[in-house]
């Protein structure tokens, strides 16, 4: 079968709250925005399962500070291994420092002691922190007793799934920041009939884009099945 | 509202604004042209809502006033009347009188006020450009555009001023066409923005002058270009245009030199016989020849030979006739240059030397 290949078009999503489907999560962008411009929470503790879009806000907390001229910094600390914890010197000039996955420091003695440094120097300076995590700060294998409590001290939040409808909502939002529509009954289909994970998703909604470009097609539910299939074929 | 006109005078604002006007309407004011005289000039415009044609045409006697025709009608009756005909216009109550030595024409007409305004917010970027400079970078690009793609940025042409820099993109996703040249003014700004297809296509039309002097305004949702006595509008595609700086960033094979003429004619005869629908042909590059092979499902089959200008590993990549026809067609030079990324992901097309454009056809998987 002869085919076309496409243009690689990119789309540099930017990770800002404007391309976040909130969805049941609203309130949660509304506490991180407030944190951000320091009229909220000075800690805020993210959690929950992975795909939900913790990585995403956090960044838009840095885009929005980036904005608003304050300055930021974040770091993912599930990156291969742990940095020196030599890392943290000097952060607590920043006014908002986001920590992706601390859960990864839990058991490292010396980035347990580190952090725990550098929370109350940046506390006392009155700066907001914002970290994210897959458990409960309960839940988190700290063994610092100290660092744990103040882990919890600050407003926890856990991030919820998107319903099965929001889902849809978010496909169609997703896809129309790439340029191209998805109608309700293909969101619908690809739900039930592919992944539910909103990351495995996003994959396939690239790959989507990628095909409909090369056949010149809109997504429509017999195209959708076609491509699928060819896919499971490879 | 009265006045005489002599039928070359008209005829050629007519034309161009009537091409706007689309012929469904939903709103029939819409196929009507919009007629004002104020002072000792006559004002037309044509419009679709996404697209607006103004023309300004000077008039030695006139009563002021305003009414809409039937565009259609009135460009029919004025390209039918000879040559140099002196053509009177009246507004009597609800109708207007066309009269022209021994014609006579009662036309149906809509009030003015009900014509719809476009609306235009504030166009606060502005550059000078010469008509012919413009037309040549629209004429380069337009072609690889696409034509009703489910991605709105496709169905148009990128815009990209920075400072004197003036680039144009348009792609179909298949191939991509990209015009470069200096503005003789610096603008002192940096902006992209997309122009809709039609508008384009539209304004590509009017650019007959290549001596004459455009002004073009924009902001981020609107453009108006002034053409002499015309000024043309249109809404702008409300989207972002993709990056695509990545096909650049490869390892090429060496340059292949072709005689443009001999490449299109061979192309031509052997996508006789492509697949009706991907017209996909087959290159075979090796040292000094190209041989063109291609079949269809009929199991019939074509085949070609050229002689290149080529050193290096021998390559096969193929493609569709057409997107290669088209880019090759639009090439100035007698010789066309290929550039094929190495892992035959693209090709690059041009011409020997700067030329400011350069096209990308992507190939096809055989």
């Amino acid at each position: 079968m002869a085919e076309q290949l496409p243009l690689h078009f990119e789309f540099r999503a930017n990770q800002t709250f404007n391309d976040f489907f909130p969805g049941t999560n609203r309130e949660i962008v509304t506490h991180l925005q407030r944190c951000v411009a320091g009229l909220g929470e000075q800690q805020i503790f993210l959690w929950g399962k992975s795909g939900l879009g913790k990585t995403h806000l956090l960044q838009a907390c840095c885009h929005q500070a980036q904005r608003q001229n304050i300055r930021s910094f974040y770091f993912d600390l599930a990156h291969a291994e742990l940095p020196d914890p030599a890392i943290l010197d000097g952060l607590d000039e920043y006014d908002v420092v986001c920590f992706d996955n601390i859960e990864c420091i839990a058991g490292n003695a010396d980035w347990e002691l580190a952090f725990f440094n550098f929370f109350n120097r940046h506390r006392d300076r009155g700066h907001k922190l914002i970290v994210s995590s897959c458990a409960a700060p309960n839940d988190l294998a700290i063994r610092l007793p100290d660092l744990k409590t103040r882990l919890n001290w600050g407003l926890a939040l856990k991030i919820q799934p998107l319903t099965d409808s929001d889902r849809i909502a978010a496909l169609i939002f997703k896809a129309d920041q790439m340029g191209f529509e998805i109608a309700p009954q293909t969101g619908r289909f690809l739900l039930t009939h592919y992944d539910r994970d909103l990351a495995g998703l996003w994959a396939l909604l690239e790959k989507l884009d990628k095909a409909s470009l090369a056949a010149k097609r809109k997504l429509t539910v017999p195209f959708l099945k076609q491509i699928l299939n060819e896919d499971s074929h490879d | 509202m009265k006045f005489i006109i002599n039928r070359e005078e008209i005829l050629l604002p007519l034309q161009q604004i009537v091409s706007v006007i689309e012929k469904r309407q939903t709103m029939p004011i819409l196929s009507n042209v919009l007629m004002v005289i104020e002072g000792d000039q006559l004002t037309l415009t044509g419009t679709d809502l996404e697209i607006q044609i103004i023309a300004k045409i000077n008039i030695a006697t006139a009563d002021p006033g305003s009414i809409t025709v039937p565009a259609r009608k009135f460009l029919d009756i004025c390209r039918l009347l000879p040559n140099g005909a002196e053509i009177k216009f009246e507004l009597q109550d609800d109708k207007v009188k066309i009269a022209s030595s021994r014609s006579r024409f009662s036309l149906s007409c809509l009030p003015a006020d009900n014509y719809p305004e476009f609306a235009e917010s504030e166009l606060e970027n502005h550059l000078f450009i010469n008509a012919g400079k413009f037309k040549k970078a629209l004429d380069k690009t337009v072609f690889c555009m696409a034509n009703q793609d489910v991605r709105y940025y496709l169905n148009g042409l990128l815009l990209n001023v920075s400072n004197s820099k003036l680039k144009l993109v348009a792609s179909d996703g298949h191939r991509l066409s990209i015009y470069e040249d200096n503005l003789d003014q610096p603008t002192g700004f940096e902006s992209r923005i997309i122009l809709p297809r039609k508008g384009v296509l539209e304004l590509s039309r009017l650019l007959d002058d290549p001596e004459a002097e455009l002004k073009v305004e924009f902001s981020s949702n609107n453009i108006r270009i002034f053409i002499k006595n015309l000024i043309f509008s249109a809404k702008l595609v409300d989207s972002k245009y993709p990056d695509f700086g990545k096909v650049f960033q490869q390892e090429f094979f060496n340059q292949i030199h072709i005689q443009k003429q001999f490449l299109k004619e061979a192309l031509t005869r052997v996508a006789i016989l492509a697949n009706e629908k991907f017209k996909g042909v087959t290159f075979d590059i090796s040292p000094g020849s190209l041989k063109m092979s291609t079949h269809n499902p009929e199991h019939d089959e074509a085949e070609e030979e050229l002689v290149i200008e080529y050193t290096g590993e021998p390559l096969t990549i193929a493609f569709n006739a057409q997107y290669l026809l088209d880019a090759v067609s639009n090439l100035d030079s007698e010789l066309a240059v290929l550039t094929i990324a190495s892992n035959a992901s693209s090709c690059f097309i041009d011409e020997p030397g700067d030329c400011g454009y350069k096209f990308i056809v992507m190939p096809m998987r055989l």
